[in-house]
């Protein structure tokens, strides 16, 4: 029986998570497999898509200097910054997101980047999708990301 | 022998006073008559009429002396005095309004009203001053000689921006008109000079020397010695001469009062001031600053961020 309970705690970590990453996906998202530059991403049925890395903190930087990075190499690259807030993952840790639009083959799209910063990792988080389907998943996809557990 | 000399005697005094009365007038008018330029219209016409005058006073005291017919043109008397009638008409006085040139359709009369049967002799002068485009000049003089060849004229005198015409006095002031539509009119000249009591004085001074010469031609019939009829021949060729020099006169005023002389001179039209436009500095869109300094990341996986690299869904 305790064999039973270890094998399915496992089990369980290797189809939602990756080690010390844990994702509560979305309802109605579905998660992609074998992804190389992604620890995890999944979509939805209308291509609204949310995806996670986890890189090394390197060079060692705090959440400042990495959301700063990421902000400075996307608007570098035209996208246009509407909003920024702080949010707070699930385990605790403070995030910042940035949220940008976008045009992409010709219609207006959102596009979240979302930084945390655990010590020697760094979080990214990025959700997107066409501005017509992404506002109807904007709730659901600012609840994943506060769900998230960093480890 | 005594009535032949008597005879002679009597030639003698005869020619003396035939040649007082024709030689002091031609001389005085030799200078003048010389050349016959409008410009010198007034100096050169004022002794004419004088002279003829004189002349046909001495006219009129002839037949007493040598027989000579007593018709003679009436003259105007001294000045001061009423002028007596004239048979012909005299030629209304200088201040008189002109009509119209001998000929001309227009203006009205072609008759002096004062004195009917006498033709009313003007010398038009027009001047225009046309503004216009200056690549325009060319086109515009030849409009201009045009115009006056239509209406029978011709060109007197042409430059690069101005040209004289020839026009029948009875055409100026259509050509006039419509010379003006060719350009901008900046400065208009009409001058009317009334010629016609110079023109009457020459005509009574030539029937003068006529007669004059005629009764020289019954002399010299009557010649007898060779002196004698050197001498009537003498005074007949100086009469001749004078005879011609007033028809030349004559003519040359018939001339300048049926063709009227316009100058027609043409000016650059000014080019519009460029409008200034007084720079809006609030309007002028400033160049964009320059990019701000970045530096090149160490870190690869940045350039993966992307809304293209999220939304492709392979493995990737």
């Amino acid at each position: 029986m305790k064999r039973f309970i270890v094998s399915l705690i496992i089990a369980a970590q290797a189809v939602a998570c990756t080690p010390g990453l844990y994702v509560d996906a979305p309802d109605g998202f579905a998660e992609l497999e074998e992804q190389e530059r992604y620890d995890y991403r999944a979509t939805n049925a209308e291509g609204v898509v949310l995806g996670v890395r986890r890189k090394k903190n390197d060079p060692q930087g705090d959440l400042a200097f990495w959301s700063g990075a990421l902000d400075a190499h996307l608007r570098r690259s035209g996208y246009e910054a509407v909003e920024a807030q702080e949010v707070t993952s699930k385990d605790g840790i403070k995030g910042k997101q940035i949220r940008y639009h976008r045009q992409h083959q010709g219609r207006q799209h959102h596009y979240w980047v979302t930084v945390f910063v655990t010590g020697d990792q760094v979080v990214t988080v990025e959700a997107g999708g066409d501005e017509a389907f992404f506002g109807e998943q904007e709730k659901a996809i600012l609840r994943a990301i506060k769900g998230l557990e960093l480890g | 022998m005594a009535f032949l000399s008597y005879r002679r005697g009597a030639l003698a005094f005869a020619l003396a006073m035939l040649t007082g009365c024709a030689s002091s007038p031609m001389r005085d008018m030799q200078a003048p008559m010389a050349p016959p330029g409008p410009e010198q219209d007034d100096a050169g016409m004022v002794a004419p009429v004088k002279n003829a005058r004189a002349s046909a006073a001495v006219d009129a005291a002839q037949p007493m002396v040598a027989g000579a017919p007593a018709a003679r043109p009436s003259a105007p008397s001294a000045p001061g005095m009423p002028a007596p009638p004239r048979k012909s008409g005299a030629p209304a006085a200088k201040g008189t309004p002109p009509t119209a040139p001998r000929g001309a359709k227009e203006p009205a009369s072609a008759k002096n009203p004062a004195a009917p049967g006498v033709e009313q002799m003007i010398i038009f002068t027009g001047g225009l001053d046309l503004e216009v485009d200056e690549g325009e000049f060319g086109g515009k003089l030849h409009d201009a000689v045009d115009l006056a060849v239509e209406h029978g004229g011709y060109i007197g005198k042409q430059t690069d921006s101005s040209v004289t015409l020839r026009v029948p006095s009875s055409h100026f002031r259509t050509v006039m008109r419509e010379l003006e539509k060719l350009g901008d009119v900046l400065h208009r000249s009409v001058n009317a000079q009334d010629v016609s009591e110079k023109y009457f004085d020459l005509k009574v001074r030539l029937k003068s020397l006529l007669a004059t010469r005629d009764r020289l031609q019954k002399f010299l019939d009557r010649a007898k010695t060779i002196d004698e009829v050197l001498r009537v021949e003498q005074e007949l060729t100086r009469l001749n001469t004078q005879i011609d020099q007033v028809q030349g006169r004559m003519r040359y005023l018939s001339a300048q009062s049926a063709y009227s002389t316009i100058t027609l001179s043409l000016r650059a039209r000014p080019e519009p001031p460029k409008k200034i436009v007084k720079r809006d500095e609030k309007k002028v869109k400033k160049p964009p600053p320059p990019p701000p300094r970045t530096i090149s990341m160490p870190i690869p996986w940045l350039s993966d961020v992307s809304l293209d690299g999220l939304l492709s869904l392979g493995r990737k």
